[in-house]
């Protein structure tokens, strides 16, 4: 029995809109009742880099051209939902996105994705058409790569909430900064300049309504330049709303960051190669979990007290870390889980050990008398100061509930039957503790 | 979590019983608790769900009760922990899926459309598109019994006048 066929029309359009638009338009094939229904799908995703069916040649361009002209000027979905075009191919122009983009916002687009994956050359950038920049109906805009903003003086974009610029191309920072200053309603806002050129970009963040930010600098290949390049970027964020914070920024150790308090932060990831990380952390404070690594670190000597942290994850690849361990222990009042983790962003995935002797905190840290159940170290290097620090939490986390410590065969010194006496002898303050030693349990 | 149980009562008379958080995944279910047409002791009647579609679904939110906790602060989940539950919950949606047959998955995504589970709707939705990806329109018809209604002709003059889109 036919089945398909006979489902309600929205429960068909749903099936058609996750499949690949030439499987999309392939239904008109099936029988008379298919016939026009590929032509209502909301959501239209186009690739030219489908080589299996337009061909390698770039005279199919053209066929690709036709065919995108074609599936956008047939189709009568009440609102055209989603647009996404991904266009690698040389011959693309400016002509074509303007042509295209321009019939999506005639059609009240309000999902715009462009990637445009060619790098280097500035005669294939894209720019897009102004209309976009004044879309009334427009809700979420991402762009990628090789497309160079160009935002007229008038631009507006009451309704946008999701803005995502990943290593696109400013005309100038003033382009820059009209756009972020024309979405009264953004909610999330993602800045990606790891591949853009040049480098250097002073960022302005003042955006009333916003919950989630993401600004990265983090290309791979610069990670292996040497870590104190000085742009001296300003970035200004002011984002009163602000749920989630992620801020990677591996690159420029010179650049200047000035933010204010996020009241309503609850999770952050921050990543910084900083001279002055403390007005950063300052305006953080709020946060219930958070993911940190810092290169400043040894700048840290006020107290900033984490009056809401639970779950801190500290990265064991800058230098001096070990202090800004103890700084944030000493910091960070109600903290349950502890984790010291090494960071994805970089290429040698190895913890720094321990140098000099490890400065335990002054006083038994609230967080270790009351709260914290959790302690886990990854990359564990079995060193003295090393050994100190895990025997320092024993001895004082009366919660303590799970201690999980990992050892990877790179940094083992001591035989593990050693390390496994060595920590399983350790005294410790809370009876109910279990610890695992490279995911076995000892006690 | 408190764990009310509430009964849902199938259309062929089979009742099953479902924690309260696990129902209120589909919104139908979750409007009438709200306006409390919900009597302690009596099954909730659903006349457009055999027993054995029921126990499907059913099983779906059990499943995804906890998505909807998205409290950060009292969860320890750090980016690694989620994708590993992520990971989880996909295999578990394809174990899932891969276990029925075509008509079962219509008759599911009936009853999850009537039941207004709109993650279930899009589970199916995608999974029955996977089965038409990358197949010719012979293909398709043959997988879900479509009865080709063009004659050659007409069949013909479509493949022409929309040359554009068959490359």
């Amino acid at each position: 029995m036919d089945r398909i066929s006979n489902l309600p029309e929205d429960l068909l359009l749903n099936i058609l809109s996750s499949l690949p638009i030439k499987d999309v338009i392939a239904t008109m094939l099936l029988s008379k009742s298919w016939k026009f229904l590929w032509t209502m799908v909301p959501k239209l995703d186009f690739d030219d880099n489908v080589h299996q069916y337009f061909g390698e040649d770039g005279v199919e361009y053209r066929v690709f051209q036709e065919f995108v002209n074609r599936v956008l000027v047939s189709n009568t979905a009440p609102v055209l939902e989603t647009l996404k075009l991904k266009l690698g191919c040389p011959l693309s122009s400016t002509d074509d996105i303007t042509t295209w983009i321009t019939t999506a916002i005639s059609r009240r687009v309000r999902e715009l994705e462009i990637h445009r994956s060619l790098k280097g050359d500035g005669a294939y950038l894209f720019k897009l058409p102004q209309c976009l920049y004044t879309s009334e109906k427009l809700v979420v805009l991402k762009l990628y790569k090789s497309i160079l903003l160009d935002v007229p003086v008038e631009v507006s974009l009451p309704s946008l909430k999701s803005l995502y610029l990943v290593s696109v191309i400013y005309i100038d920072e003033e382009s820059h900064r009209r756009l972020l200053t024309a979405c009264p309603v953004l909610e999330e806002l993602v800045i990606d300049k790891s591949e853009n050129y040049p480098v250097a970009l002073s960022l302005s963040v003042v955006i009333p309504s916003l919950q989630r930010l993401s600004i990265v600098d983090a290309l791979q290949f610069r990670s292996s330049v040497k870590r104190d390049t000085w742009y001296e970027n300003k970035v200004v964020i002011n984002v009163p709303s602000l749920k989630y914070l992620s801020y990677v920024d591996i690159y420029d150790y010179g650049h200047v960051c000035s933010s204010e308090n996020m009241p309503e932060l609850v999770e952050a990831n921050v990543k910084l190669i900083c001279k002055r990380p403390e007005e950063l952390m300052r305006s953080i404070t709020s946060v219930k979990c958070l993911s940190l690594c810092l290169y400043g670190s040894i700048l840290l000597q006020h107290r900033i007290e984490f009056y809401q942290l639970v779950h801190l994850e500290l990265c064991g690849c800058s230098p001096y870390w070990w202090d800004l361990y103890t700084w944030m222990l000493e910091n960070s009042p109600k903290l349950q889980v502890l984790k010291l983790n090494n960071c994805k962003e970089w290429f040698n995935h190895f913890a720094n050990p321990i140098f000099g002797r490890w400065r335990q905190p002054s006083s038994v840290p609230e967080c270790l008398m009351c709260h914290l159940s959790t302690f886990e170290w990854k990359y564990y290097s079995g060193g003295r100061e090393a050994k100190r620090v895990v025997a320092y939490i024993l001895k004082n986390a009366r919660q303590l509930k799970t201690v999980d410590i990992a050892s990877p065969k790179l940094c083992q010194r001591k035989t593990k039957t050693g390390q496994i006496k060595e920590l399983a002898s350790l005294p410790r303050a809370s009876s109910s503790c279990q610890l695992f030693l490279d995911d076995k349990r000892i006690y | 979590m408190s764990s009310n149980m509430i009964m849902l009562k199938s259309s062929d008379g089979a009742s099953f019983e479902i924690e309260e958080a696990a129902a209120r995944k589909s919104k139908i279910i979750a409007n009438m608790i709200e306006v409390e047409c919900v009597d302690e002791d009596k099954a909730i009647p659903l006349q457009n769900v055999t027993g054995n579609i029921l126990a499907l679904v059913i099983e779906y939110c059990n499943k995804h009760i906890v998505d909807d906790d998205d409290d950060v602060a009292t969860e320890e989940a750090s980016e690694e922990e989620e994708e590993a539950k992520k990971k989880k919950v996909d295999d578990w949606e394809a174990e899932f899926m891969n276990s029925m047959s075509l008509e079962t998955m219509f008759e599911l995504l009936l009853a999850a459309n009537y039941l207004n589970i709109k993650s279930l709707i899009d589970l199916v939705c995608q999974t029955i598109a996977n089965n038409i990806k990358d197949k010719t329109p012979e293909e398709v018809r043959k997988i879900f019994s479509i009865e080709n209604d063009f004659t050659p002709e007409e069949e013909e003059e479509i493949r022409k006048e929309n040359a554009w889109a068959f490359g």
